[in-house]
C-alpha cells in the first residue's frame, strides 16, 4: 500500500507538472514534496521508489519536451543527480524520523501497559488475601483436598484447631493418613460425593490428633480448578450439641421413668380439656388398661365417672379438679370422691394440680396429680370413731358404772335406816333396786371386756356358708325367740362369708337378739335374714317387723353405751360390738327404718363375701 | 311453800332406781304427786312440746322446774336443755342438771346451754340425802319461779 501510494503520488505530481509546465519553473519542483510525503508516510522504501520514479519521469518526459534536444546537458544531468541525491537523503531522514517517532510511541505504550498490569496484580493479590483471610478465619473447619488421592492442599485455622494439628503436618496428607477418619468412613463420603456431586450435613464421628472423638456435621463439594479435581469440605463440630441433646434425652428419659413409676397418678391435658397422657398410676386409679382409654375430652369422662365432694354433693364437670386447674387455679390436697359407673366402684382421691407454662409464661397444658386416700380416710374415720368410743368409755366409767354404785349405796342407806321399821315391802323393793344395779354393773363389766376383745380377729379366717353362721346364732338366741314366738326366715341363696367364724356368729346373734327384743306388741313377729346386690356388692340384711327406730335416733344406734329404750335390759354395747366386728371384717353396717311401728332392717357388707347368684335373685 | 301453788317438777331420769331416790327425798316437801317422771330425752321433749304420747296441752301441764339427767336414751340431756332454752315459751323454765357425771365438759356445756344449776349425784347415802334436802329447801321453799 505504501509503495502504491508512493507511485501514484509521483505520477500525480508528474501529470500536474506536465499540465502546468508553462507556469512552473524547475522540473523537480513538485517531485520534492511528493518524495518527502512518500517517505514520511511510507518510510524509506516508498521514499526511494518515489525518488527513482520521479527521476525517471523527469529524465524521459519533462526535460526532453522542454529543450527539444536528444541529449541531456551537463546541467540537466547534475540537477537530476542532485535531485536523486536529495530525494534519497529526504527519504533517509524521513525514515529516521519515522523510526524515532515509532520508538517513542512504543515506549509510551510499553509504560502504560506495565502500570495496568501492576495494578491488576495488586488487585488480584488483595482479593486473594481477602479470600485467604475469609478461608482461614471461617468459624468452621474447611479443607481443600486434591482428588482422587485425597491429599490435603489447604486447611483453615478452625480445621487445625478442631483436629489439633499444625498446618505443615496436614498439607500433603490424607485424612486417613492422619487418622482423622478411617478408610471405610472416607469411602462412605466419597461414594456420596460421587453419586450426588455434593454432600450436605452428613453427620459422622471423627478422631482428633489426641484421639478424642468429635461429632461432626460435614458438607463437601467437588470443584475443578486449573483442570484439576478438588474437594472442598466444611466441617461443623456438633459434639456439644450432641452432648446437650443426649443429656436432654437422658433427663427426659429419667423424668419419664420417675413419672411412670411414682405411685401418684399424673394426668396431662391440653388447655382445651383434651386428656393427653395418664401415667401408669393414673391409669390404674381410673381402672383403665390402655392409654387410648384416657385420651378423651374431660366432658366425656362424665360418661364414666361421677365426682362428689366429701359431703356427697355431686360436682359438675366445671368443678372437677382438672377444670379448676385449666382455669388457672393451683390445687393441693383437694379430696374428692370418685365413683366409676361401669364397672362400679368408689374411692376417695386427693388431687393436686397446676397449669404448666412455657418460658414466656404462657399456659401450655394442665397437670393434675391424684392419689388414693380411701384407706387413709377410712383409717381416719375409724380412728375418729375409736377416739369417740374412748371418750364415751371414759365417760361411762364416770357415769354408767357410777350410776349403779349410787343406787347400791343409797338403797343400802335406806335399808340400814328402815331395817327396824318392819316395812317388809319397802325392804324388798330396796333389795330389788340393789340387785338390779349390781347385775347391771356386772353385765356392763363383762361386755366391756368382750368389746375390748372384738377389736382384733382372734380366730383364723375361714370361709363358711351364711346358713351355718345364722344357724349357730339362732341356737344362741333360741330362748328369746321362742319366748316371743318369733318366726325366722333365712335365705337359701348360696352365700359364703369369710372371716373369724365365732365373731360372724356374734354379729347375727346380736342382730337377731336385738330384733327379738324390740318386737313391741307385734302379734306376728317375724325376722328375715337375706342378701341382695347393691352398688356391685352383696349386702346382707336382718329385717324385722318390730317397733322400728325413729329416723331421728338412727345415728345414735351403733354408738357405745347408747341405748334407745330406757326400760330395756341392754347396756348399749351389743350394736357397738356388731359394728366393730363388721368393720374389722372390712365392711359397713347401717340401719333402715321408716320409723316407729315400721320394723327395722339392719344392712351390712363383709369383705370377701361371695354369692354365686341365681338369676331369680338378681331379677 | 311461799308460793301459792305447789311446784311441779319434770324429772327426766332413765335410771328407775335414781328416780325412786329423788321421789323419796322430795316426799318431805309434799311434791310427790307433782313429780312427773319421764325416762328418756325424747319423752321429755314430747312432754314439754305436747307431742307424741303427750299430744294435747291438757295431758302435760307446764312444769315449774326440770330436773334433768344428762345421759339419756334417744335424745341426750344437753340436747333437751338446748331445745328448752331455744324455745320462746320455755326458755324461762329453770333446768337443774342432776347427773352422775362430774366431767368438766358436761358442766361447761350445761351452763353454756342455760342450766340453772348443776348437781352431781353423790355415791353416798347421807350425802345424797343431804343434797336432796338442800335442793328441796332451796328450789321448792325459797326459790321464786316466773309465772
Amino acid at each position: 500500500v505504501r509503495y502504491a501510494f508512493a507511485a501514484i503520488a509521483t505520477v500525480a505530481a508528474f501529470l500536474l507538472r506536465v499540465g502546468l509546465a508553462r507556469y512552473l519553473g524547475p522540473p523537480y519542483i513538485l517531485f520534492y514534496p511528493t518524495v518527502l510525503l512518500a517517505a514520511l508516510l511510507g518510510g524509506l522504501g516508498p521514499g526511494i521508489l518515489a525518488t527513482a520514479l520521479s527521476a525517471a519521469l523527469a529524465a524521459f518526459w519533462i526535460l526532453p519536451a522542454e529543450r527539444q534536444l536528444p541529449q541531456m546537458s551537463l546541467r540537466e544531468s547534475v540537477s537530476l543527480a542532485a535531485f536523486v541525491v536529495i530525494g534519497l537523503l529526504m527519504s533517509t531522514v524521513a525514515h529516521l524520523y519515522r523510526q524515532a517517532r515509532d520508538r517513542v510511541a512504543q515506549n509510551e505504550r510499553d509504560l502504560l501497559s506495565r502500570e495496568a498490569l501492576e495494578s491488576a496484580r495488586r488487585r488480584e493479590e488483595e482479593a486473594l488475601r481477602r479470600y485467604e483471610t475469609l478461608f482461614d478465619k471461617a468459624p468452621f473447619a474447611i479443607a481443600l483436598t486434591k482428588m482422587p488421592e485425597g491429599t490435603t492442599v489447604s486447611v483453615n485455622a478452625a480445621f487445625l484447631g478442631l483436629f489439633e494439628y499444625a498446618r505443615d503436618e496436614v498439607v500433603g496428607k490424607t485424612s486417613v493418613d492422619l487418622g482423622i477418619s478411617d478408610a471405610g468412613a472416607r469411602a462412605e463420603v466419597a461414594a456420596e460425593l460421587q453419586r450426588l456431586g455434593s454432600v450436605r450435613d452428613f453427620e459422622c464421628t471423627r478422631t482428633t490428633r489426641s484421639g478424642a472423638q468429635r461429632a461432626l456435621s460435614l458438607s463437601a463439594d467437588r470443584i475443578v480448578m486449573g483442570g484439576q479435581d478438588f474437594v472442598l469440605t466444611s466441617v461443623q463440630d456438633i459434639t456439644a450439641r450432641r452432648r446437650a441433646e443426649a443429656a436432654l434425652r437422658e433427663s427426659e428419659a429419667r423424668l419419664n421413668t420417675i413419672v411412670e413409676n411414682i405411685s401418684e397418678g399424673v394426668a396431662v391435658s391440653g388447655l382445651d380439656g383434651q386428656l393427653l397422657h395418664f401415667n401408669r398410676a393414673a391409669l390404674d386409679l381410673h381402672g383403665f388398661s390402655t392409654l387410648e382409654e384416657c385420651r378423651r375430652h374431660l366432658l366425656q369422662f362424665a360418661d364414666l365417672f361421677e365426682l362428689s365432694d366429701l359431703d356427697g354433693t355431686v360436682l359438675a364437670v366445671s368443678q372437677w379438679p382438672l377444670s379448676r386447674v385449666l382455669r388457672g387455679e393451683s390445687l393441693r390436697d383437694v379430696e374428692v370422691r370418685v365413683r366409676r359407673k361401669q364397672p362400679a366402684w368408689q374411692r376417695t382421691y386427693s388431687y393436686g394440680g397446676t397449669l404448666v407454662r412455657d418460658a414466656d409464661g404462657q399456659p401450655m397444658m394442665g397437670v393434675v396429680t391424684m392419689r388414693d386416700v380411701t384407706e387413709r380416710r377410712r383409717a381416719e374415720e375409724e380412728l375418729r370413731e375409736k377416739n369417740d368410743e374412748l371418750v364415751r368409755f371414759t365417760y361411762t366409767v364416770s357415769h354408767d358404772l357410777k350410776s349403779p354404785l349410787v343406787t347400791v349405796r343409797t338403797f343400802l342407806g335406806y335399808l340400814e335406816r328402815d331395817f327396824g321399821k318392819g316395812d317388809e315391802a319397802t325392804l324388798r323393793e330396796d333389795f330389788g333396786h340393789i340387785r338390779t344395779a349390781a347385775d347391771r354393773m356386772s353385765r356392763l363389766l363383762d361386755e366391756l371386756l368382750e368389746l375390748s376383745r372384738v377389736g382384733r380377729k382372734v380366730n383364723p379366717t375361714v370361709q363358711v356358708p351364711l346358713q351355718l353362721v345364722v344357724g349357730e346364732a339362732l341356737d344362741l338366741v333360741a330362748g328369746r325367740l321362742s319366748q316371743r314366738g318369733v318366726k325366722v326366715e333365712v335365705t337359701r341363696e348360696p352365700v359364703v362369708l369369710e372371716g373369724d367364724r365365732p365373731r360372724l356368729v356374734e354379729v347375727f346373734q346380736n342382730l337377731l337378739d336385738n330384733s327379738a327384743k324390740f318386737m313391741g306388741d307385734q302379734v306376728a313377729p317375724r325376722i328375715e335374714v337375706g342378701v341382695e346386690m347393691s352398688g356391685g356388692e352383696p349386702v346382707l340384711f336382718v329385717r324385722d317387723n318390730g317397733i322400728g327406730i325413729d329416723p331421728r335416733h338412727q345415728q345414735k344406734l351403733f354408738g357405745l353405751f347408747e341405748k334407745l329404750e330406757p326400760g330395756s335390759d341392754g347396756t348399749g354395747i351389743g350394736l357397738a360390738q356388731v359394728r366393730r366386728i363388721v368393720q374389722v371384717h372390712g365392711g359397713r353396717i347401717w340401719a333402715e327404718s321408716e320409723g316407729r311401728g315400721h320394723g327395722t332392717c339392719f344392712r351390712f357388707t363383709l369383705a370377701g363375701t361371695s354369692w354365686e347368684r341365681s338369676q331369680e335373685a338378681s331379677a | 311453800m311461799t308460793k301459792g301453788n305447789p311446784v311441779t317438777i319434770l324429772l327426766v331420769e332413765d335410771d328407775l332406781a335414781h328416780a325412786e331416790i329423788v321421789r323419796r327425798n322430795l316426799a318431805a316437801f309434799r311434791v310427790a304427786n307433782r313429780i312427773v317422771h319421764v325416762a328418756d330425752g325424747q319423752a321429755a321433749l314430747d312432754y314439754l312440746f305436747h307431742e307424741g304420747d303427750h299430744a294435747g296441752a291438757a295431758a302435760s301441764p307446764r312444769p315449774d322446774l326440770v330436773l334433768l339427767d344428762l345421759r339419756l336414751p334417744k335424745v341426750d340431756g344437753l340436747e333437751v336443755l338446748r331445745r328448752i332454752k331455744a324455745d320462746a315459751a320455755l326458755r324461762l323454765l329453770p333446768v337443774v342438771v342432776l347427773t352422775t357425771s362430774a366431767a368438766e365438759q358436761d358442766l361447761v356445756q350445761a351452763y353454756s346451754n342455760g342450766a340453772g344449776s348443776y348437781l352431781v349425784k353423790p355415791v353416798d347415802f347421807d350425802k345424797f340425802t343431804k343434797l336432796m334436802e338442800a335442793f328441796g329447801f332451796y328450789w321448792l321453799a325459797w326459790n321464786r319461779f316466773p309465772d
